[in-house]
């Protein structure tokens, strides 16, 4: 019930807030409705591809009819306080609607009708956040019809290059990027919408097979663990036989080397459970006689942290003896401590 | 309470002192969901709650001086879990900007330039020195690497990001970018790489390409080039290469390890039968130093209604199966849909069996009123270790934008 509650004062706490104000006295009606004048007119929208053209006539467009030299007398034909003239104050848009895209070269004034249904019956000028119009979900809302139209089939794969581009502002227009990426990226739903529901039986298909480039969008070390941990899941893969890294060594290595971002996912790397679990200590000290793990080259060339340091990351695994020529320092000193 | 969230909630009530700024923008929104399953082996059902709330208010107090605000809890109502109840915000951040001449935005936020995507706690700076160069700078800590610590702010000492990206858009049809991004744990260097790339669009083709280097480990962490064509007719085709070396930073005992990297092709062509019919499909190769998968989907669709089959095998397993979603619009205001897959695989070459899989879900969409909207879904799915799954999805949200008198953020009724 609380969470109903929550939603419920939310909402009354926003419906409460007002529109902004103009001091134009214009009327559609009058000069459209009455008198045909076609929008094209005094709009220049058919030219304006953003959202941040200002498509309002102004003194030019107005003194084609009227006389607008005279103040204030003049003024008081579209101003309600000719003394105090205001005109309208054009809001910081967060999108970046082309109406060129929608209207096409040569629109008639039926065309911008079919968003501003209602506009030429309007008898006194409202606001730009009260005009009627036709709101984008009416074609872009239904995300299986925007899928299919809008945004190309493979649009799950494809649409991190769009918003990559971001100079092109491709998801602006429909969607506030902060909030809309959140929707499915952050984590801050119950169930996915990106993938289909089987999703959660074989999504380890993708990931193990790169098909997915889950790292290109989502942390790795929160990502996996996020719905594993929550609903208390441990990988299929890891149940298999072929898994035991004990009586099958190679299948768990293997998979390391190709996608050890998904290990360290879930695997604390603070209690590191490769090493105390006693399989990759090195525990003889003898080099070449524990799992290889190291690229050929580790650290070869590296006067590193770990001549100073006995706290080293190295000495998770292995022993610091502090003896040139012994164990962990004769891998690279030799037995001569050279 | 942690600090980051009475920082939040703080602005969050500034922001919404009605009286003071008459001109703010508000689009807004809050959404509840509840999540009822069973963990497979346990006895009780749980039932999963959370709440977000999202705000953006805009010209508060004075032009192009924003507030965003978006976070969330989650708690279960049949048990306390240990990391109940789990606050996140996701983004808390105060941002100015003026066109044409810089965006600055302090606060908790998702960085997204170049080579840098991530979020952070602290500050970025878009400049545009000339109208065709964009120059973004940014600095912060870094929440995490536990998704629990997101209720807090990050210490700089802890772990910490500092990087840039310098645009030209001086071209038409082509715009080169370069950037920077390191990473750094307790004042250690964990990560430095630079990246390079550019997007191209002229006539019926586009091009996107990039490359990232590890500057540490001397070695180049991914590259990408992806083709498009756009055919007359509404046809199109897409094809990508992608490389990539998986990438840890020092901090993190795991990058030790020794590291393969990948290559991978891509072909995904569309053919557009008619306005309403598509058919799609794509094909794609993954190449490890001594294995390969491969995956192939082809499917179709109807006004948005879609089936097809979708075929893996090679490293990563076997998959065979088939998907389809369909729908349905009772009124204007309520939609039934359908969502139902069957798959065939194994998560492993080297095991012998498959694994049949069946997932279901039925779902309602209504439009309550204007700008409230819900859902309710009922999920049934299958396999060989999780028999008669059965749950049951409920979600009711509610989007307000003081301009547009609904959400502004897209989806509306169908989010």
């Amino acid at each position: 019930m609380i969470p109903i509650i929550f939603n419920i004062i939310v909402s009354l706490i926003f419906t409460t807030y007002e529109k902004t104000e103009s001091d134009i006295t214009f009327s559609h009606k009058a000069h459209f409705g009455d008198r045909d004048i076609e929008c094209q007119a005094c709009h220049k929208a058919a030219q304006s591809v953003s959202a941040d053209d200002i498509n309002m006539p102004g003194h030019d467009e107005c003194s084609e009819c009227h006389s607008v030299s005279n103040a204030p007398d003049d003024c008081g034909i579209c101003h309600a306080d000719p003394a105090n003239p205001k005109g309208i104050t054009m809001a910081e848009r967060e999108i970046t609607f082309s109406h060129r895209a929608h209207l096409g070269d040569n629109p008639t004034s039926d065309d911008c009708l079919s968003c501003h249904q209602g506009i030429d019956q309007l008898v006194s000028q409202l606001t730009s956040t009260e005009y009627p119009w036709v709101e984008c979900e009416a074609c872009h809302s239904r995300p299986a019809i925007v899928t299919a139209l809008v945004h190309p089939p493979d649009w799950g794969h494809a649409h991190k290059f769009a918003a990559a581009d971001d100079q092109r502002q491709s998801c602006a227009p429909c969607h506030h990027n902060e909030s809309f990426c959140s929707d499915c990226h952050a984590g801050d739903n119950l169930v996915e919408t990106v993938h289909d529901l089987n999703y959660r039986f074989n999504h380890g298909l993708d990931a193990k097979g790169k098909e997915s480039q889950c790292q290109s969008c989502h942390d790795f070390e929160t990502f996996c663990g996020d719905c594993h941990n929550q609903e208390d899941v441990i990988p299929l893969s890891h149940f298999y036989q072929v898994w035991n890294p004990r009586t099958n060594p190679g299948t768990h290595a293997d998979f390391a080397r190709k996608d050890i971002e998904s290990c360290a996912s879930c695997h604390d790397d603070q209690s590191f459970t490769c090493g105390q679990s006693g399989c990759h200590g090195d525990r003889d000290g003898i080099r070449g006689t524990d799992p290889d793990i190291h690229p050929s080259d580790f650290m070869d060339s590296e006067k590193g942290p770990w001549h100073d340091d006995p706290e080293f990351e190295c000495f998770r695994c292995h022993t610091n003896t502090n003896r040139a020529g012994t164990r962990f320092c004769g891998y690279c000193h030799g037995e001569n401590g050279e | 309470m942690s600090k980051l969230i009475k920082v939040s909630v703080a602005a969050a009530v500034l922001c919404l002192a009605k009286p003071a700024f008459p001109q703010t923008i508000f689009d807004a929104g809050a959404w509840t969901e509840f999540y009822t399953f069973k963990v497979p082996d346990q006895d009780n059902q749980q039932v999963r709650s959370l709440q977000g709330l999202r705000l953006r208010a805009s010209n508060v107090g004075t032009p192009g001086l924003s507030f965003f605000l978006r976070g969330r809890v989650l708690s279960d109502l049949s048990e306390k879990l240990a990391s109940d109840p789990d606050f996140r915000i996701f983004g808390a951040y105060a941002e100015y900007k003026r066109r044409d001449l810089l965006m600055l935005r302090v606060g908790r936020q998702f960085v997204s330039a170049g080579i840098g995507g991530f979020t952070m706690d602290g500050g970025r700076i878009d400049l545009f020195p000339v109208n065709v160069v964009k120059l973004t700078a940014f600095a912060g800590g870094l929440p995490g690497p536990s998704f629990y610590k997101y209720d807090r702010i990050a210490q700089w000492d802890d772990r910490n990001a500092i990087g840039g990206q310098l645009q030209y858009n001086g071209f038409k049809e082509f715009r080169p970018s370069i950037s920077y991004l390191q990473r750094s744990s307790n004042n250690d260097l964990v990560m430095q790489a630079g990246g390079f790339d550019v997007a191209i669009k002229t006539g019926p083709y586009s091009e996107w390409a990039g490359l990232d280097y590890d500057f540490l480990f001397k070695h180049l962490r991914s590259g990408v080039s992806r083709t498009g064509i756009e055919f007359q007719g509404g046809h199109r085709a897409e094809f990508e290469y992608f490389y990539r070396r998986p990438s840890l930073d020092l901090s993190n005992v795991f990058s030790v390890f020794k590291n393969e990297p990948f290559h991978q092709v891509r072909l995904s062509p569309t053919y557009r039968i008619n306005k309403k019919v598509l058919a799609q499909g794509s094909m794609s190769y993954t190449i490890f130093e001594d294995d390969e998968n491969t995956r192939i989907s082809l499917g179709g669709s109807y006004d948005g209604q879609s089936a097809g089959v979708v075929y893996s095998a090679g490293y990563a397993g076997t998959r065979l199966g088939i998907y389809s979603f369909l729908f349905y619009d009772l009124v204007q205001q309520l939609r039934v849909y359908l969502n139902a897959d069957m798959y065939n695989y194994k998560l492993d070459t080297e095991v012998d069996d498959t694994t049949p899989s069946v997932a279901t879900s039925f779902g309602a969409l209504f439009g309550v009123f204007r700008g409230v909207s819900s859902r309710a879904e009922l999920q049934l799915l299958s396999n060989r270790d999780f028999k008669y799954d059965t749950r049951f999805y409920f979600k009711i949200g509610y989007n307000f934008n003081s301009r547009s008198r609904t959400s502004g953020s897209g989806g509306g009724l169908y989010r």
